[in-house]
């Protein structure tokens, strides 16, 4: 049977970039970047991605599970070169980007390897830099006991900002916060305190989506400013808090779990104060061993 | 001329649609152009670039997301997915290029997303060899510039 073949006159590598760019958004990570074998204009569509995503787990490619017959210091050398040969990775791609000042809309950065203890900040810091100068939107930075430097804050662009593992109450926080644009902020096992935490808050109105996940060091979780937007709300925490959230007309999802690991004993819930007189779109509202502050309910 | 409520849009092959106006401002570009300038509305506007087949596809699409966002009762999200993956199907290389370029050019967002998901999805777990046939790719690198490739992202191949 005669196999009917369209003509095709069209050419994929005739599309604009930003297409082929958003094709490559839709592909996982390494899939994008084999794509620069393909053809001249692939090369180039990925070498202006505006995605960058680095991440040492998909970098060290787990080659190191399953040997542990190997003497430990030979498997940490490895490991260090290993580790080396990343950062000079990384490097050379934040460098060309910064010299060619080439968008960045959406940066990761992962090391999470807690084979490496001490994780080079001046390097983090440097890449982080040049994520927030070139225009980054999203920036997803898991880090671990890496201090959030000050310009992370203080930057116009990020829409989306994912912190995990990373410190921040030792960031700065004497200037201005600038990221008023913020839609989405997630903490996951930071350490922070309130008043950091209050005060991002406070700067940032236009906030949509609040998670915060085990982190360290707050006491009160207060979404009490007038935040209009807030629409998801999330608070799951190993200590006990006291969590106020307020003044959220549009809030659709509220979460507030406390993440107790201790089985006896000691048990403080936590409190919680609605004070909002109601909340019309809620759909989901999930407690988990909370002790009620408010006569909401 | 369009009676109210509807816009007239005219294909670079001169192909006339007159379509209600909640169906054309799903193009962002279009919605700017006709809240700009109140004579877009009452006349034709030139979809430039864009000939009368293509034009009758964006039509189609929009048309259908228009009402689910209207009414989500009578098109359900299932029904929404169940269009879109008929239409992306039924589509060939040519007038998928041609979609691409349109909907980036009228900032059709959810179609623009739509059609590179699918061509993200005829890439996804393929040798190189067999995108460039699917997609009738050159491939225009010597061996030593391939090797080269090979040698800066070493993980990822």
């Amino acid at each position: 049977m005669a196999e009917i073949q369209e003509i095709i006159t069209g050419e994929i590598t005739g599309l604009p970039e930003p297409i082929l760019h958003r094709i490559l958004t839709f592909l996982p990570i390494k899939e994008a970047i084999r794509t620069s074998i393909l053809s001249k204009a692939f090369l180039n569509a990925s070498h202006a991605n505006p995605t960058l995503e680095f991440s040492d787990e998909l970098f060290f490619n787990n080659r190191f599970n399953g040997s542990s017959h190997w003497m430990w210091d030979q498997k940490l050398k490895i490991i260090i070169e290993k580790y080396e040969s990343f950062c000079e990775y990384v490097n050379g791609i934040v460098k060309r980007y910064h010299e060619e000042k080439t968008g960045i809309e959406n940066f990761t950065l992962e090391l999470d390897d807690d084979q490496i203890c001490e994780c080079d900040s001046q390097f983090v810091e440097r890449c982080t830099k040049v994520a927030v100068e070139n225009g980054v939107r999203c920036l997803y930075l898991s880090i671990e006991k890496f201090i959030v430097p000050q310009f992370v804050l203080g930057a116009k662009s990020p829409l989306n900002l994912r912190i995990r593992m990373c410190n921040m109450i030792m960031t700065r926080h004497d200037q201005k916060i600038m990221c008023d644009r913020l839609k989405q902020l997630h903490l996951r096992s930071v350490c922070l305190d309130d008043e950091m935490l209050h005060k991002i808050l406070k700067s940032c109105q236009l906030i949509e989506v609040v998670e915060i996940w085990n982190c360290n060091g707050l006491k009160n979780v207060n979404v009490t400013t007038k935040i209009d937007n807030l629409k998801k709300c999330t608070v799951a925490l190993l200590n006990s808090p006291k969590v106020e959230v307020s003044l959220a007309p549009r809030l659709e999802s509220l979460i507030c779990w406390h993440n107790t690991t201790k089985s006896d004993g000691e048990w403080i819930p936590c409190g919680i104060n609605l004070t909002a007189s109601e909340y019309p779109n809620l759909k989901i509202l999930s407690l988990r061993s909370i002790g009620r502050t408010s006569e909401i309910f | 001329m369009a009676s109210k409520g509807n816009l007239t849009l005219k294909s670079c092959n001169g192909k006339e649609f007159i379509v209600e106006e909640k169906v054309a401002v799903m193009s962002t570009t279009i919605k700017n152009m006709v809240d700009v300038d109140d004579s877009f509305a009452q006349g034709v506007i030139p979809i430039i670039g864009v000939d009368g087949k293509i034009l009758a596809k964006l039509i189609e699409y929009c048309k259908e997301h228009a009402e689910a966002d209207e009414d989500e009762e009578v098109k359900s999200e299932e029904y929404l997915k169940k269009f879109d993956e008929k239409f992306v199907d039924e589509l060939n290389l040519n007038d998928l290029y041609d979609l691409l370029k349109a909907s980036n050019y009228l900032e059709i967002t959810k179609l623009l997303n739509l059609l590179c998901q699918k061509v993200a999805s005829m890439i996804k777990g393929k040798k190189p060899e067999e995108i460039r046939r699917i997609f009738n790719i050159k491939n225009d690198f010597t061996p030593e510039e391939e090797e080269e490739i090979n040698r800066q992202n070493p993980w990822a191949f």
